[in-house]
């Protein structure tokens, strides 16, 4: 058994080796454009990076928890989607739908609602979280379709307030994704309820058998993961301005790729919600960089797949630990 | 006198008729697959089913949501139900092929719409827009917009495996070629996300702040350029100095209220309901077994910018609503 000491040092390793692949990365794209690294830019990099590492911390304590969660792009679409049709106004002359306050409430319950359906059917079904949520991924997918038949639908209003606020000059979803790192680390490191995260994604059985309500904890991450999705949704819609049948669209991969870079155990039992938070930059650092030096649109992905293989690789080599053919050989 | 022989006359001439129409029973059944729904298929679907009522016949629609097997699991069913045959909207240009060439061979006629598949010999028809000549249009509107000035151009690209998306980017560029002055200074990928095409905006506005056009090959990006443009106090109407030139393509009512509020200086409108005119009255055609000429059709987008709207709107799909 690993001693919390043990995993904290182990994460702190993880971690420092995806802050000096940002650095070497930031340092690449400094040398190719100035623009890159000014205060501007950071703003950019960060506001650009919110709605990704706020859905991803929830999906830490999922997967932390030996779950997944492939529904929250679709979690993101239904919510404002529901929001729009109860607490909007088509406006015809202008295209547009005005929203008013109702709509945070809105998305906000129904994003922990469909989090908890989600965590009610793994728990009622004992089906892998990994197809229930393919499902639940098709079905709020469709039913968001439903509610806006597939158009495209400005906003205005109280639902763009959210994203394009700034309190003391730094934006509002900056300031959130600050505020989810902190809450996210300190409920996942310091409070019982992460402790009891950990246990049922280290082994649901032995926590079964001593008394945990792995139940109870399911259904915990899976709504904060709504929750999270549901803000995520909020930060999208209000930046664009206009919800569109895309909004979500595979989402899931992006947060769960910042999930996995960051060190969290895609098999349960481990988390980092740091480690998270610095892989979710690094995705959007490559992006930003990219669309900075004018790269060519064909080779985006080539340089995306390279700098994140190079980045496991390093941080399997910062960990000490040994290529999984030989581990499997063992 | 036997009215008999008058009586086959007549009905041979109801037959002939009907067949030279190509009119077809009410029970008759086409089958739809789109790639994807989003707005402008959803005026797509609308222009289909108003076709195909005007042609007197049904739609059996089917949305393959971006995913290439599950179209051909949608075909394969169209196929099986013997609709009468196809129109198709192909989400993967080469799988596409393998879809008509399945169809055709169980003898139900395929046509491709909007998005040319990889081999077009494989359909028995196809319609589309022109990429190419929108993309083309685009260019030469930037080309003698900058009028021999330097020009720092911002590249929005759609999707980059698909026929749309390339077409319309490489035309564009082509059009540059002897214009040094005018530098495409980012090409971004976007994969047809306003999302993107907003961080994109973003992105290109903070590397090079003196921008002087944006290419939006589609108008849902547009919802992404205009909050970056407001942003950065540069959201200015067509004719004051510091607007930025921003040419688009689609023709939808977003795009057709952006040239009304001369946010935008050209958008090439895609004759939606006649290509989906085209499409229905081929498939009837086709499973009425007649000859389709041309086997390939491309209709150039309509050009039309804040000064001839009033004059153009009539035209333009997306000025109806």
């Amino acid at each position: 058994m690993i001693s919390a000491r043990v995993r904290a040092l182990e994460n702190a390793r993880q971690q420092l080796g995806l802050m000096l692949i940002i650095a070497i990365v930031a340092i690449g794209f400094t040398l190719q454009t100035i623009r890159f690294a000014d205060a501007e830019n950071l703003r950019n990099i960060l506001l650009q990076a919110s709605a990704t590492t706020i859905a991803a911390i929830g999906m830490t304590f999922v997967l932390a928890a030996r779950g997944i969660d492939l529904s929250v792009g679709s979690i993101a679409n239904l919510t404002i989607a529901l929001a729009v049709a109860l607490a909007g106004t088509p406006l015809p002359a202008e295209l547009s739908t005005a929203t008013d306050a109702l709509v945070y409430p809105v998305v906000i319950v129904f994003g922990i609602v469909l989090g908890l359906v989600n965590g009610a059917l793994v728990n009622l079904s004992g089906v892998s979280a990994l197809i229930i949520t393919l499902g639940t991924l098709t079905l709020y997918r469709g039913l968001a379709l439903h509610l806006t038949k597939a158009s495209l639908i400005p906003l205005t209003g109280a639902i763009l307030s959210f994203a394009r606020t700034e309190v003391l000059g730094i934006d509002l979803p900056i300031w959130s994704m600050g505020f989810a790192t902190v809450l996210g680390w300190y409920v996942l490191a310091r409070m019982p309820i992460g402790r009891l995260v950990l246990a049922v994604g280290g082994s649901p059985r032995s926590a079964t058998e001593t008394g945990i309500a792995v139940w109870r904890v399911r259904a915990f991450v899976f709504a904060l993961s709504g929750f999270c999705a549901a803000v995520s949704g909020l930060i999208s819609v209000g930046r664009v301005g206009v919800l569109n049948s895309d909004l979500g669209f595979g989402f899931e991969f992006t947060v769960i790729t910042a999930v996995a870079l960051g060190g969290t155990s895609l098999f349960g039992g481990r988390a980092s919600v740091v480690g998270t938070v610095l892989g979710a930059m690094l995705l959007t650092v490559i992006q930003n960089g990219l669309n900075l030096i004018g790269a060519d649109p064909y080779i985006y992905d080539v340089v995306r797949g390279g700098i994140l293989l190079g980045a496991v690789s390093i941080d399997a080599f910062v960990r000490g630990q040994r290529p999984m053919a030989v581990q499997m050989s063992d | 006198m036997s009215t008999l022989p008058m009586k086959s006359g007549l009905l041979g001439i109801v037959l002939a008729s009907l067949v030279a129409t190509g009119a077809m029973s009410a029970d008759t059944t086409i089958g739809v697959s789109f790639d994807k729904i989003e707005p402008f298929r959803v005026a797509q679907k609308k222009a289909i089913e108003d076709a195909a009522k005007a042609a007197g016949v049904k739609v059996d629609f089917a949305n393959a949501d971006k995913d290439a097997q599950r179209q051909a699991s949608q075909v394969d069913t169209m196929v099986s139900n013997k609709d009468a045959a196809i129109v198709a909207i192909p989400w993967d240009i080469e799988a596409a092929v393998n879809l008509a060439v399945t169809s055709i061979a169980a003898g139900i006629p395929f046509v491709s719409m909007d998005q040319a598949p990889a081999d077009l010999k494989a359909v028995t028809y196809h319609i589309g827009g022109d990429p190419c000549t929108d993309g083309k249009v685009a260019g030469e509107y930037f080309v003698k917009a900058a009028a021999g000035k330097p020009f720092k151009l911002l590249e929005l690209q759609g999707g980059l495996a698909n026929d749309n998306g390339i077409k319309r980017s490489k035309c564009l560029n082509n059009a540059f070629v002897g214009h040094d002055n005018i530098k495409v200074v980012a090409q971004v990928p976007t994969d047809w996300n306003p999302e993107k095409a907003l961080a994109g905006t973003e992105n290109a506005m903070q590397a090079h702040p003196d921008l002087n056009g944006i290419y939006a090959p589609w108008n849902d990006a547009l919802q992404g350029i205009f909050p970056v443009l407001k942003a950065k106090n540069v959201l200015l109407p067509v004719g004051d100095p510091k607007h930025i030139i921003i040419v688009s393509i689609d023709g939808t009512p977003l795009g057709c209220k952006a040239v009304k509020d001369r946010l935008i200086d050209l958008e090439i409108a895609t004759p939606v309901p006649e290509m989906a005119k085209r499409a229905i009255d081929a498939a009837v055609k086709a499973a009425n077994k007649q000859t389709i000429s041309p086997q390939t059709e491309y209709l150039p987008g309509i050009p039309y910018g804040p000064d001839n709207v009033a004059e153009m709107a009539p035209k333009i799909w997306g000025c109806q609503s």
